[in-house]
């Protein structure tokens, strides 16, 4: 698809030992977390915003497709060249460009690791809440352009709630600032910023990102709860939230997740529960204590089997053991995992749970749940074994209702994992015609040549994916 | 494209096939690896390489030098599998595929000489002989003068070789009986596997092991018989001379009744405690006729208090000692408290921690020799966490990290020890015995 004399363009703008052409090479940029992939036909490994415009215009002038990558740790196939093209890779882009403590807000570039983030703000006694589980290989560009979450997300918000401007290549290869770089006020007009996070890399490819940066609570409690039933578990988190306490962190665990938690840990839960939940709250003392009480109380109330309070930081971190060890036990189980991404209102967490085990039933397949209770948002893990067709045929019918059910509940697509490829067919049952519609204008008028990260999010073409 | 690589990649089938389709592909192995620390390509990290095995398993790529190259660009430290969600070892799916390329295309001839002829054939005991007669032919500074990076076009010193003493003339081996007495009434018979490295350079390190064994009362066996552990032809892929060296193991210990196996490579013990059984499908007792144990383990967990006794008394000045955790000590076999028990028994030494003590020190066989730039990077980083503790010794327990180690300190000029923990022991022990 590309000859020589092209890729020698190429190479005059980034150096010959950053343009991998090897069928080798270009096999390990064809996939990401979905493990689905697709061989593009360029990698490209840029060390600039220069660099990059460079390349779109290359692109643009050869009818080329061009997809930004970070990591490649997305769940949702946002980063794979679908429709064949050139993979910018944007991990060289690194450096911690400041960080402001007087007016707390840090600036990078996309490439930084969110963990290397988490811990050089640390260090300066400041605190970027937004946690996802991917935290220790996710780039923070990455995490921008997907909106992650995590964990803390019920209180902190997620990745979307700290980005206060952006430096944006955009796809006739422009270089753009959004937003504000010094201060948290926000800068007039439309809300540019906001535009591209989230946008999945398909509205431009970011290459500064201002966060804005908190103090860390003082202390923490956590409490681990369990429930006989997923109604009660459910019916304690929202009576949680009614007494008007906003845990750090709410997580829920079902009873699939819970006897693989104990195959593989031996944590000593008892393997008859039906949820469980893990409860973290934090703030100044003699808040965190009322707080603690309050739950305890709630939690009591609502019917639970028995709670457990950690008393110093050894017990929390084994109590949280439980929650982290939740994909990991299931990925155990079978070779394949598929991890959903299905949100729902915080009151209809029980009926979606229900709806997942019928499905899981009727099916004849072994899906665990887990995810973050607090904001609603639900991980069915469907364990397979993608080497066997029918399964697969199974799962794919059975991801079909988890969502159109999540959808009628008044939910969404995913909470945080981003549309993607794989997500991008059923964006016309939540947004509707007109809403989709309005998707593609805003698509077309940044990239009228549909060239960036083409058919993501927006799906403009059938493509088929595969394993490898 | 064709599937017909599957019927020749037996290794990769099976086992090999479930560690590779359990990939999911979360990236995670990239927070640990040395080697995607440096470079940040995707053919540094266990998930590429495993990508590049599925390709392979499913016919999409045909096996080629430069697929080659990417299996080599591994340390085989076993980080990743100790960030895998799943619970994989994809090092050992490299090793394996790395079985594949030699059987494909044989060894390069320098390889193959070093692994097949130096330390294929025959017994440990005769093994000197040929390594000085390799001396002589100057083979090794063949090595040292690099004929594979100067193929591949590059010209730097390999590190491990910077600071290698001359090989004796005489073999551990040749110079100890195959049963030592202890001076003392016998508390149990424990058979002492030497390794080529501690038979040939480092002598001092299995002089020490035996002379500790003794001086707590074992009757220690050394059968003369033993060979190489095979972990470097695990490493290389050259796996019918790993099968060879089990065999011969097995039977040069096997003669004896013996409490325990004593070994002070940290190699040598992952290639036993871990290769062995997972290519015999059956434990060491079975294998080997006893537990396998490495030195630091077996002192610091059955003989800490009578160790402690024999420390020397009012010591006044501490010299302080840091500890690199070899990947084949910490990570294979689970061995990170034990060392530092016994360090922190020795009076004339103060313990102090460096950072990041689990991280590799980029020697990986092969590795130094592929990727002479990464490995040096990577022994550059461990050389500032030493620098930085103020320590004037580094203990370990790894003939590989010590060459690689002392080798980093030696190009810049530090007054820095290299010792094995072992060793450290035994100077503390004839101190206490002086007095
Ligand atoms: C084990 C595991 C746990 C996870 N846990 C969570 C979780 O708790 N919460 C959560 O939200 N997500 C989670 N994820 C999903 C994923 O890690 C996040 O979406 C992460 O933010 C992706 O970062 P990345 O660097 O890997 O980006 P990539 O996967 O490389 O890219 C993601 C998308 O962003 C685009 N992109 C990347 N960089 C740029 C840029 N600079 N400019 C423009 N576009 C860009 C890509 O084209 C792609 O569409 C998890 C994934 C795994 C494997
Ligand atoms: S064994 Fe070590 S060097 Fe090799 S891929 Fe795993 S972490 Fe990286
Ligand atoms: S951590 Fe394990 S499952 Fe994840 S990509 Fe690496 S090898 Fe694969
Ligand atoms: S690993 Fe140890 S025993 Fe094995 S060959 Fe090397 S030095 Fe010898």
């Amino acid at each position: 698809m590309l000859d020589k004399i092209k890729i020698n363009e190429l190479i005059d703008i980034v150096g010959s030992s950053n343009v991998l052409t090897d069928p080798s090479e270009l096999m390990l940029y064809s996939y990401d977390a979905t493990q689905l992939h697709r061989v593009p036909d360029l990698v490209v490994i840029v060390h600039s915003a220069e660099d990059i415009a460079k390349i779109i215009k290359f692109a643009r002038k050869n009818n080329i497709n061009v997809y930004p990558r970070g990591s490649g740790t997305n769940l949702s196939g946002g980063s794979i060249p679908a429709d064949g093209g050139i993979v910018i890779e944007l991990n060289r882009l690194n450096r911690i460009i400041d960080i402001d403590i007087e007016n707390r807000i840090a600036i990078v570039e996309p490439g930084v690791i969110a963990a290397t983030l988490d811990s050089e703000v640390a260090k300066k006694g400041l605190f970027y809440p937004p946690d996802p589980g991917s935290l220790a290989v996710a780039t923070i560009g990455g995490c921008v352009s997907e909106g992650a979450g995590g964990l803390r997300a019920l209180k902190y918000g997620t990745t979307k709630d700290y980005i206060i401007g952006l430096e944006v290549v955009l796809p006739n290869g422009d270089i753009i600032t959004t937003g504000n770089f010094s201060s948290l006020r926000s800068s007039p007009g439309f809300d540019l910023t906001h535009l591209f996070v989230g946008s999945e890399g398909t509205l431009g490819i970011i290459t500064k990102i201002a966060v804005k940066l908190i103090y860390p609570a003082k202390t923490k409690k956590t409490l681990l709860v369990l429930y006989d039933s997923v109604v009660k578990a459910g019916t304690a988190v929202a009576k949680i939230i009614e007494n008007k306490i906003i845990p750090s962190t709410m997580e829920f665990l079902d009873k699939i997740t819970i006897n693989a938690v104990e195959d593989f840990k031996k944590i000593g839960l008892p393997r008859d529960i039906e949820a469980l939940l893990l409860i973290e709250v934090d703030g100044e003392p003699e808040d965190v204590e009322t707080s603690a009480k309050i739950l305890e109380k709630v939690c009591m109330d609502v019917g639970a089997r028995s709670i457990s309070v950690a008393k110093n930081d050894t017990e929390r971190m084994e109590l949280m053991e439980a929650r982290r060890a939740a994909l990991p036990v299931l990925a155990r189980l079978k070779p394949t995992t598929i991890l959903e991404d299905a949100t729902v209102p915080r009151s209809k967490v029980p009926q979606m749970l229900e709806k997942i085990h019928d499905v899981q039933d009727r099916y004849n397949l072994m899906i665990g749940s887990f995810g973050h209770a607090g904001d609603g948002n639900l991980h069915p893990t469907i364990l397979v074994d993608r080497r066997n067709k029918e399964e697969m045929k199974k799962v794919d019918m059975a991801i079909k209702e988890i969502f159109n059910y999540c959808i009628e509940l008044g939910g969404t697509l995913t909470g945080e994992h981003g549309i993607g490829i794989v997500k991008a067919p059923f964006m016309e049952k939540e947004f509707k015609k007109e809403g989709l519609s309005f998707f593609r204008d805003i698509k077309k008028a940044l990239d009228p040549d549909n060239k960036l990260n083409p058919n993501k999010i927006v799906c403009t073409k059938e493509v088929h994916l595969d394993y490898i | 494209m064709t599937t017909s690589n599957v019927n020749s990649l037996p290794l990769i089938e099976g086992y090999y096939e479930e560690q590779i389709i359990r990939c999911m592909k979360c990236g995670m192995c990239q927070s640990t690896c040395p080697v995607y620390y440096e470079d940040s390509l995707e053919t540094g990290c266990a998930r590429g390489k495993l990508a590049l095995s599925e390709a392979l398993l499913h016919g999409k790529l045909e096996p080629n030098h430069k697929i080659e190259m990417i299996f080599n660009k591994c340390l085989l430290c076993h980080a990743c599998a100790q960030a895998c969600p799943v619970g994989l070892s994809p090092d050992k799916v490299f090793a394996a595929a790395r079985a594949e390329m030699v059987k494909r295309y044989d060894m390069p001839w320098i390889k193959s000489i070093i692994y097949r002829k130096l330390l294929g054939e025959g017994k440990l005991s005769s093994l000197t002989g040929v390594l000085s007669l390799a001396n002589r032919l100057k083979l090794f500074s063949l090595a040292r003068s690099l004929s594979i990076p100067k193929m591949l076009g590059k010209s730097v010193e390999r590190l491990s070789f910077v600071d290698l003493p001359d090989i004796p003339s005489r073999s551990f081996m040749d110079r100890f009986p195959e049963i030592l007495e202890p001076k003392s009434k016998v508390i149990g018979d424990v058979g002492y596997f030497v390794g080529c490295a501690q038979n040939s350079v480092f002598q001092d390190v299995a002089e020490a092991s035996v002379n500790v064994l003794l001086s707590l009362g074992y009757r220690v066996i050394i059968p003369k018989d033993q060979g190489c552990c095979g972990f470097p032809h695990y490493g290389a892929g050259d796996f019918e001379t790993l099968k060879q060296k089990i065999v011969q193991n097995s039977s040069a210990f096997k003669k004896y009744k013996l409490d325990a196996i004593i070994i002070s490579c940290a190699t040598g013990g992952s290639g036993l405690k871990d290769v062995y059984p997972e290519m015999t499908k059956e434990d060491n007792i079975n294998t080997l006729g006893a537990k396998v144990y490495d030195i630091s383990e077996f002192l610091a967990e059955k003989h800490l208090d009578d160790l402690k006794k024999m420390m020397p008394k009012n010591i006044k000045e501490k010299e302080k000692v840091t500890y690199h955790d070899a990947c084949h000590l910490n990570r294979l076999q689970g061995v990170f408290n034990q060392p530092r028990e016994l360090l922190n028994i020795m009076p004339s030494y103060e313990f102090v921690e460096m950072e990041n003590s689990t991280k590799c020190c980029g020697e990986g066989g092969g590795f130094t020799v592929y990727y002479q730039d990464i490995s040096t990077s990577v022994a550059n980083r461990k050389r500032e966490t030493i620098k930085n503790t103020g320590a004037k010794v580094v203990a370990l327990g790894c003939p590989g990290c010590r060459a690689q180690i002392s080798g980093a300190l030696k190009q810049e000029r530090l007054n820095i020890d290299t010792k094995h923990t072992v060793c450290l022991l035994w100077d503390e022990i004839k101190k206490g015995k002086g007095q």
